[in-house]
């Protein structure tokens, strides 16, 4: 299953586009989870979680689940395959535990953020708002995806038995083409 | 007039394969490099990278276990919180001004 190379081009420049965009967001969510934490003025911190949950549902989750599908028609698409080589074995592993982690913690978030909508909400009940959790959360998925793109550009050697066995088919039909010529 | 470079001549136009065991530049995104000798069993940086996941697995079940026992999305969406009645908190952004969410009431965790 090759792609023309047009398309291919296409279907990278999608995929480096979703997943830096992802790690963006990422790092502007940390921000927020950080104000959230730390700041004495009750209208920020409600406004932090209420930015985080929109954030959330309409930036990262479409970006993750967008990175997630580029991802895999750029594999599919290429002669590096899905499962032969480990660094792209690995990027699947990371974006999938990725998106799922923040597919469930957006309940968490949820949650936070209709408490700090409640109205009757006391300023000074504001530590029942504040929670480290956004903060660990999106710094892990920063660390994550960090990785990834790491792995996209160094792109380290190293087989899979499943792909040192395609790779020992292709030369083996490029063996019988060059006898035939 | 100078005589031509004859240093390219009989040289192919396409690019040598890449020597047996060599990694050949991989910025071209279409094109894996030929891994000779690589019927071996996962390098070390990939073994390197299950120990650290494997290692940071077992923390987070230690800490689940220990310290964190409510983590989890469930925490907030379980349908009785410590045997309170989950408080009605009514949206009012614009994806919510048709729908009213009944949430949990805050555990104790929450409310450290």
């Amino acid at each position: 299953m090759r792609s023309r190379p047009r398309l291919r081009k296409f279907a990278l420049t999608a995929h480096v586009i979703t997943s830096v965009g992802w790690l963006g967001a990422v790092v502007v969510f940390l921000a927020l989870s950080v104000v959230g934490l730390t700041s004495q003025q009750a209208p920020v911190v409600r406004a932090a979680y209420l930015a985080m949950e929109s954030i959330g549902w309409l930036v990262l989750v479409p970006l993750s689940i967008a990175s997630l599908l580029t991802g895999l028609i750029q594999a599919l698409g290429t002669k590096w395959g899905l499962l032969q080589h480990y660094w792209v074995l690995m990027k699947l592993a990371i974006n999938v535990i990725a998106t799922i982690v923040l597919l469930l913690y957006m309940q968490s978030l949820s949650y936070l953020a209709g408490l700090a909508e409640q109205t009757a909400l006391p300023d000074g009940n504001l530590d029942g708002l504040r929670s480290p959790s956004p903060a660990l959360h999106a710094a892990a998925a920063l660390l994550l995806l960090l990785v990834a793109a790491t792995l996209s550009v160094y792109k380290p050697r190293g087989m899979t038995r499943y792909g040192q066995r395609k790779q020992l088919q292709r030369r083996a039909a490029l063996s019988r083409t060059a006898t035939r010529a | 007039m100078p005589p031509a470079p004859t240093r390219d001549i009989g040289r192919p136009l396409t690019d040598a394969p890449p020597h047996p065991g060599s990694h050949r530049d991989t910025t071209d995104d279409t094109s894996p490099p030929i891994e000779a000798g690589s019927t071996t069993g996962a390098p070390r940086w990939v073994k390197a990278f299950g120990l650290i996941a494997v290692v940071v697995v077992v923390l987070v079940i230690v800490l689940l276990l220990t310290g964190g026992g409510n983590h989890g999305p469930g925490r907030h969406t379980g349908g009785d919180a410590g045997g309170q009645t989950a408080p009605p908190v009514t949206r009012s952004g614009p994806a919510a001004q048709t729908a009213t969410r009944h949430l949990p009431a805050p555990t104790r965790r929450d409310a450290q």
